[in-house]
């Protein structure tokens, strides 16, 4: 039976009710849920280990101060086809481009901040798990759906601001419209609203966010 | 003596419909179809059958990012046509959005968009996305309108202890079906529940989206602060009309021998209800008269979530 890697990424921790909706539909896909703990890796993990592949690419430092922005959902999930399943139910890459009903689509903040990462093939899959389980404690008893299930009731019913608003945002900066200073400021207000997280936390978001929608 | 007649309606129809991404991104939440017709028709046609001709529909203005809403403000605005409202009066007024999150405020701020229309006047408020139907003829609008007494009223359900803690939880005393409250709690904690020590675990809760406000209203419903959720509500302002003029409010149970609560306020519970059989076949020749890319996504849910072709 194939395993893979999901990642609740930093957008996806912050913006709580998109989270929980993301993990939700994880669920009920009926996989098996192997592994599940909110956690903050190192950044040299990320950076040196979990992204290495992409070293020297444009968007690989934006990519990794974005994911060691919070701490971060970890999943392992298993079951017949289950890459394919979660990367159907994903969509494409660009929130923009993605599916509407797909999870991207309905709750992806904007562009590559995606909401959640997924291992990309039973290859990828394997590798990922197999290095992941360097930095986690899999407990065989632990019942890790249940711990799941709890983590999306906590979240399913906060407040919410609308990913559309976002890619508003993101639209009119990407046409100069506004100033990168005055999407950010916007950008933070939201957040704030749908998020318990603190507000030091919070406000690393909007330049990472801001970046990446000016890099295309 | 209290002046007892409800004259008017408010039915609620602005809201963001952020749950019902990305079919709200072409059609609003009311606007949404139930069987062969929107939402909020069902909602006019119950009013007028209870007398209640003279009705505001709070709405969203179509400029801008809000394309959607021209839909709904066109339909409106030509309803008194049809033939089985032609008694019917049909206002529009328009909610403001808040200007970084581009969303309503909240229920209470809707009212206050039909401050003018509404003035001196008792009236009854419908939430666009919460129908309540009759079994065997019976009307709950009806019932309340019945039961309204010059001072606030509101539709309450009893539900169990997960689902209290996210409504709004209502103390007080109760005879039959009626509530006459004390206080009420928006998302009650865990303390609160263990302390009222009720024997069969059922809390009553604000619920089903119906309010009987009176003339005095207005000021409280502009005046209220903002709840745990960020929005001005309804539930706030009776609790604060109450609490200012040392009166009381009424909570009138949804008997379920009665009725059945159907809520459109997410893309599961809209699509199930229309999913049932005595529906089924008028949601499908319904959905043709919506936009196109609105159609074919509907298909595709259906079709991917259910298993049901809709073509």
């Amino acid at each position: 039976m194939e395993e893979m890697l999901i990642l609740l990424k930093p957008d996806g921790m912050i913006r709580r009710y998109s989270g929980a909706r993301a993990l939700k539909s994880i669920l009920d896909l009926g996989v098996n849920i192997n592994f599940f703990e909110v956690l903050k890796p190192k950044k040299e993990f990320l950076a040196d280990r979990h992204y290495a592949e992409h070293k020297g690419k444009f968007f690989y430092d934006n990519l990794v101060n974005f994911m060691s922005a919070t701490e971060l959902a970890v999943v392992i999930a298993s079951g017949d086809n289950v890459v394919e399943k979660v990367r159907t139910l994903l969509g494409k890459t660009m929130c923009e481009k993605a599916d509407p009903l797909s999870l991207r689509g309905r709750y992806g903040t904007t562009k590559g901040i995606n909401l959640v990462h997924a291992s990309d093939s039973n290859e990828t899959a394997e590798k990922e798990v197999k290095l992941w389980e360097e930095i986690i404690n899999i407990e065989k008893e632990k019942d890790y759906k249940k711990e799941m299930t709890a983590y999306i009731k906590t979240y399913e019913n906060f407040p919410m601001i609308d990913s559309v608003r976002y890619r508003e945002i993101s639209r009119d900066l990407s046409e100069g419209k506004i100033s990168r200073e005055e999407a950010e400021k916007t950008i933070n207000e939201l957040l704030t609203k749908e998020t318990d997280f603190e507000e030091e936390i919070v406000n690393k978001l909007p330049a990472l966010i801001t970046e990446n929608i000016l890099r295309g | 003596m209290a002046d007892e007649k409800v004259s008017k309606a408010v039915i609620l129809a602005a809201g963001n419909g952020s749950h019902l991404r990305p079919f709200s991104n072409y059609v609003p939440k009311p606007f949404l179809p139930y069987g062969d017709k929107p939402i909020i028709y069902h909602h006019i046609k119950a009013l007028s059958e209870c007398g209640i001709k003279d009705i505001v529909v709070i709405t969203r203005k179509d400029e801008n990012n809000d394309g959607a809403f021209k839909l709904q403000n066109e339909y409106l605005k030509n309803l008194s046509k049809d033939p089985e409202l032609k008694e019917i009066k049909i206002d529009i007024a328009y909610q403001e959005v808040d200007s970084i999150t581009k969303k309503p405020r909240g229920t209470a701020d809707a009212i206050v968009a039909a401050e003018e229309q509404l003035k001196g006047h008792n009236y009854i408020v419908l939430l666009g996305d919460l129908i309540i139907e009759g079994r065997n003829e019976a009307s709950y609008i009806k019932e309340l309108i019945g039961h309204f007494k010059g001072t606030p009223l509101f539709s309450m359900d009893s539900v169990a202890r997960d689902d209290a803690k996210r409504g709004g939880l209502v103390k007080g005393k109760t005879l039959e079906d009626i509530l006459e409250m004390e206080e009420a709690i928006e998302k009650p904690d865990d303390y609160i529940l263990d302390a009222m020590n009720s024997a069969d675990e059922r809390y009553n809760v604000m619920w089903g989206g119906v309010y009987i406000l009176n003339k005095n209203s207005m000021p409280y419903l502009k005046n209220v602060k903002p709840g745990k959720d960020g929005e001005l509500n309804i539930t706030d302002a009776i609790s604060l009309q109450c609490k200012i003029e040392n009166s009381r409010a009424y909570g009138l149970l949804i008997n379920k021998d009665k009725y059945i609560c159907k809520d459109f306020g997410t893309i599961d519970h809209w699509l199930e209800n229309n999913l049932e059989k005595e529906n089924f076949e008028k949601f499908i020749n319904s959905i043709k008269l919506y936009p196109e890319e609105f159609a074919r996504m509907v298909h595709e849910y259906v079709r991917n979530k259910y298993g049901i072709s809709l073509l």
